[in-house]
């Protein structure tokens, strides 16, 4: 059957090209395996060439909107501009294969170009590593089985539309439901997309090169050899991959309402530790680079092999849809999850099996590792996988009791390889915390099999516990105790039995109770190390020139305690700012008295000071954000404190409220494209004068002046000087007295308009608005808006707010106010005039109305006729408003209405956030020193 | 390994150990150094009052969601279907979230019942996803 208009030629190359992509991956690293050096070369210049060719044509296909792939139909639309369509293009995963394919390409080319003598080994396994990436394209079923996902699969080939009667008619292409495609999610449509996967990607892709390096370095024996020329590799990947990283934090910060720059996301977690390792690894190569016998070589080797093996882990959790429900950004599975979890189990053992020595050894360990899969015939994959880490494990302990036991250089504790060591296991560890926790629904995926084990031990403590509950006379303190520890034990054999573990909300805390203790050893580690020499130097040497950094850090977090309080179980976050301080002063001292005019060797000193300056810059304004928008919500009176929410404020069209050093007053909002913008405008805060014998209210107790002052930003800090409070205020003064304010609206400073995405795909999204200055910046979102239009009834009226009057309330309905000036019967003589009967009984409640230009007055009555109330609405159209009385209770004098206003005079108002996070700069600039200290210590080391 | 080296080590363990008992604000011992809460349903939920949960759910449409913010800007008022299909009226203490009548799956990661209500305090959610069934083509009228 021939379909029409369909570029099926396209799709059959497409298919073709990567077909001879994986084959020839797979000569190229047979040929090199087999020393065939040329045949290799040509085989993989043959597979770029071929992955290049499907790169261009996916291109081709995405330029001239080819909706019958469904792989553009998911990702393109008709509207979306030109600019978009490299997002697109690595908008799912098949284009993010491609593109972590193309990074590893380029950098592989680099390798075959250098023709160093450990080409051979180390390509072998970057096109092993290709091999099992391009197969991840093939888009092959074996029965149920899908080998890959096809970026040229045909929307009638796709699965799910398997069936539908449409996949069978010649001219499906001309429905619809193919001139235009589902589009990229409007949330990615930004130039974030455009830069931050593409530098992400290398980042990953490069981690290999380091591992390759190392694995060939084991195939030789060689323990030291390969250190020399991978260092560079790994260096660029830590300055890549480190700002692919901090990218995604800004792309966060800018454009998304996360409110800040890092959430401790799985996702954002699942990059962060293969770099943490892969800095592990990178020191204690630089540790053995220079050093006769080596230190610590099992751990260099391993830390550099780990990293990938994260990179591939972290590939794992995110694509494999195995966090579900845990983060906000993972894919949702898409059924390579085996096969995700083959590619990471077949590098896990192959380095593993690589750090035994001798083949007859490494068949042993090969054959062990098979036989940990046997259980996933079962479709036991938690078991199989807990074996498999076993093994791993076994393994690893067993090369370092045999294969790595030669008598190693023992370091002096005033050696800077010491302290480099000692900074690349704190890094490790913070690793493996992160881990632990990012790893939370794997873990309950590895408790599924034990359920039973873990409700029968949950059971056997329950019983204990009604046991010793039992015995309950003889209550003796450790009796009580003890049972408490049961209860605790039921609790936690309960929690492992159904296996449903989740992070908890508070991630912030979570973290920072770990990783802040261990960032603080590792600045401090790093400001100490950076001045000391290589084997060793005397402590006389050493101290006196780290004196200078000691002080001055000290005075910086003195500075710091004084600007901002800290409270007692915050101490561990000033420590950190002390050795953040520390480390950026001491490698700055370290630049000006040694390196001056040795341009060449900052690359080190000036990466440290970038790390430091950014975790400095991540940790002040983290902490120290301030909700300038908290506390400010109009009538909350009438709440219950326990709801009170703090941190938003609720704007009304046209109203000007204080809010922290600004006021500021919601004008207007327009929609353009996609998005509806609120436009706010920010007035400097001009503080406000007072004059001896002004009267104020302040808490409903009244005040006058005693002098002529300018108001402080609160009112206690002027009460005792400049106020005499009057207890009890004469009729004059109490007319007289205004409510305190410190200041009023002054210059119009700028303009932020926050906005909301109107997207259908994901549900309507706040975007932030940022103010930036040079010492912090105002970040701004919108929390909740009226994007749909309010129901209302025939005539145009909203439905219907009840309130209760005694004389002499008021209240605001929008921006009218109604106040109840008096309730009073209606005389016999006024009954005819208001169309009342003889028998009724009618009290009249006469009202105040205070627009917004108009004033009136408002009688709406209450009619009771033979025992019925008889409804009486009252309708104030110059207002837009109508009322009726619903009730009155003698005994309070009380009156409830309803009240309705119309649409047209209803006021427009949004709730809005707005944190001020001081000296976030710092972060953004630690980060370019970071990565370019990484690229000048990549320069130093290649020439 | 050398003495001095062990020292070293053992000086670190315990000033990391001090920082992080420090970093325990003081009516906070039982925070978990895994940080993990249990994902549970209502009925645990209400039989253990006062214990911090999680829980997922489908949001009810059948109910009116109640979010007023001339009332109160923070808090949502709203019915949540759990995974054993009992439907509770939940008290989020925010502003009623973007999305929350589209989305696919509301994940409450900090959840209290107090006097026989459900207080939310940090939800996310799920929104149908461009991965997944709004693919399917359902298009035989055509």
């Amino acid at each position: 059957m021939i379909f029409e208009g369909e570029w099926i030629i396209a799709a059959i190359t497409g298919r073709t090209l990567i077909a001879l992509a994986f084959t020839s991956a797979i000569v190229a690293g047979i040929s090199y395996l087999a020393g065939w050096k040329k045949l290799g070369r040509a085989s993989f210049i043959t597979h770029s060439i071929a992955l290049f060719s499907v790169i261009a044509l996916l291109f081709t296909l995405f330029a001239c909107h080819r909706y019958e792939f469904q792989y553009i139909w998911k990702h393109l639309n008709n509207e979306m501009p030109m600019r978009f369509i490299f997002s697109a293009f690595w908008g799912g995963q098949e284009g993010g294969f491609l593109l972590w394919m193309f990074w590893h390409n380029i950098l592989a080319l680099i390798i075959i170009w250098k023709r160093n003598i450990w080409e051979s080994k180390v390509m072998t396994i970057l096109a092993t590593i290709e091999a099992f990436l391009s197969m991840m394209l093939l888009g092959i079923y074996f029965g149920d089985f899908q080998l890959g996902l096809d970026p040229f699969l045909l929307i009638r080939e796709a699965p799910e539309n398997f069936g539908m009667p449409w996949t069978n008619s010649a001219d499906y292409l001309s429905l619809a439901h193919f001139t235009d495609g589902k589009g990229l999610n409007p949330l990615l449509q930004n130039y974030w997309m455009t830069i931050h996967p593409p530098t992400l990607f290398l980042g990953f892709a490069s981690t290999s090169i380091p591992f390759a390096y190392a694995i060939a370095g084991l195939w030789k024996r060689d323990m030291k050899g390969w250190i020399t020329p991978a260092l560079p590799w790994a260096y660029f990947s830590i300055g890549i991959l480190g700002t692919g990283i901090l990218m995604g934090g800004a792309w966060a910060y800018e454009a998304l309402s996360f409110g800040g720059f890092w959430a401790w996301d799985p996702v954002e977690n699942s990059s962060l530790v293969p770099w943490l390792v892969l800095v592990a690894g990178a020191h204690l190569m630089l540790i053995n680079k220079n050093k006769k016998k080596p230190t610590a070589i099992l751990s260099t080797f391993w830390f550099t092999i780990l990293s990938f093996l994260l990179v591939l882990y972290s590939t794992f959790l995110t694509k494999s849809g195995i966090l579900g429900d845990t983060s906000v950004h993972s894919f949702v599975d898409s059924g390579i999850l085996p096969q995700l979890l083959a590619y990471l189990m077949s590098f896990t053992a192959l380095s593993h099996v690589m750090l035994i020595e001798g083949l007859k050894r490494r068949l042993y360990i090969i054959a062990t590792n098979i036989i940990a899969l046997i259980p996933m015939f079962w479709g036991e994959y938690a078991i199989s996988c807990l074996m498999f880490l076993l093994v791993q494990i076994c393994t690893a302990t067993i090369a370092s009791l045999k294969d790595f036991k030669n008598p190693e250089q023992e370091d002096s504790i005033m050696s800077r390889e010491f302290w480099m060591f000692v900074g690349s296991l704190l890094l490790i560890i913070s690793a493996i915390h992160i881990t632990l926790q990012t790893s939370l629904p794997v873990f309950n995926k590895f408790l599924e099999p034990f359920s039973g084990f873990f409700t029968f031990l949950g059971n056997e403590t329950e019983i204990a516990r009604r046991a010793l509950e039992a015995t309950k006379e003889n209550s003796f303190a450790l009796i009580m105790m003890l049972e408490d520890v049961l209860q605790n034990g039921v609790y936690f054999f309960e929690g492992l039995a159904a296996h449903n573990f989740t992070p908890s909300s508070n991630l912030d805390k979570a973290y920072h109770l770990i990783q802040v203790p261990l960032a603080t050893l590792i600045f401090i580690v790093i400001g100490l190390a950076q001045w000391m020499k290589y084997k060793k130097s005397s402590p006389s040497e050493v101290f006196p020139k780290l004196a200078r950094a000691i002080i001055g850090s000290i005075a910086i977090t003195f500075l710091l305690m004084m600007s901002f309080t800290f409270k007692t179980h915050e101490y561990p976050r000033v420590a950190l700012l002390f050795a953040t301080s520390f480390a950026v002063l001491s490698n700055a001292d370290f630049i000006w008295s040694l390196l001056r005019g040795k341009l060449d060797k900052w690359g080190s000193p000036l990466a440290h000071i970038g790390f430091a300056l950014t975790i400095f810059g991540a940790v002040i304004s983290t902490a120290e954000k301030q909700f300038i928008s908290s506390n400010q919500i109009g009538d909350i009176s009438s709440l219950n404190s326990e709801f009170k929410n703090n941190e938003d404020l609720l704007l009304m069209q046209g109203d000007t409220l204080l809010m922290g050093d600004y006021f500021v007053t919601y004008t207007d909002r327009r929609t353009l494209g996609i998005h509806v913008f609120f436009d706010m405008v920010y007035f400097d805060r001009r503080s406000y004068k007072y004059t001896e014998g002004d009267i104020v209210v302040f808490k409903d107790l009244v005040y006058q002046a005693k002098e002529n002052h300018t108001a402080s930003y609160y009112f206690l800090d002027d009460a005792e000087k400049y106020w005499t409070p009057l207890p009890f205020p004469t009729k004059n003064q109490a007319s007289r007295a205004q409510p305190w304010k410190n200041g009023i609206p002054g210059d119009s400073l700028f303009t932020l308009s926050p906005r909301i995405q109107l997207n259908e795909q994901m549900g309507n999204s706040p975007e932030p608005d940022t103010k930036h200055s040079l010492t912090s910046d105002l970040y701004t979102h919108i929390k909740w808006a009226r994007i749909t239009p309010p129901e209302t009834d025939e005539e145009g009226f909203v439905g219907g707010q009840q309130a209760t009057f005694s004389v002499g309330d008021s209240m605001y309905v929008s921006s009218t106010v109604l106040k109840l000036d008096s309730l009073s019967l209606v005389r016999d003589e006024d009954r005819p005039l208001l169309g009342l009967l003889e028998k009724d009984l009618a009290l009249m409640a006469c009202f105040s109305i205070g627009g917004k230009d108009t004033r009136g007055i408002a009688t709406p009555l209450y009619i009771v006729r033979d025992d019925f109330v008889v409804p009486d609405l009252l309708a104030l159209e110059e207002f837009g408003m109508k009322m009726r009385i619903d009730s009155f209770d003698p005994a309070t004098e009380e009156v409830t209405l309803t009240i309705w206003e119309h649409e047209s005079v209803r006021s427009d108002f949004i709730v809005m956030q707005a944190i001020v996070f001081p000296l976030i700069n710092v972060l953004w600039l630690g980060c370019i020193l970071m990565a370019l200290g990484c690229f000048m210590a990549v320069r130093q080391r290649i020439k | 390994m050398k003495q001095n080296h062990i020292i070293v080590l053992v000086i670190v363990a315990v000033v990391t150990t001090l920082l992080i008992a420090s970093g325990l604000s003081n009516n906070d011992f039982s925070v978990d150094i895994l940080n993990a809460n249990r994902s549970v349903d209502f009925r645990y939920a209400y039989e253990n009052p006062g214990k911090e949960i999680a829980l997922s759910g489908t949001f009810d449409s059948e109910h009116q969601v109640k979010y007023d913010p001339l009332v109160d800007a923070g808090i949502t008022i709203f019915y949540l279907v759990d995974s054993s299909g009992d439907t509770s009226q939940v008290f989020f203490h925010g502003t009623e979230p973007q999305g929350l009548r589209q989305s696919e799956t509301v994940m409450i990661s900090s959840a209290e019942v107090i006097n026989n209500e459900f207080h939310a305090y940090s939800i996310q959610l799920k929104c149908p996803s461009k991965y997944n069934e709004q693919n399917h083509l359902n298009i035989e009228s055509e």
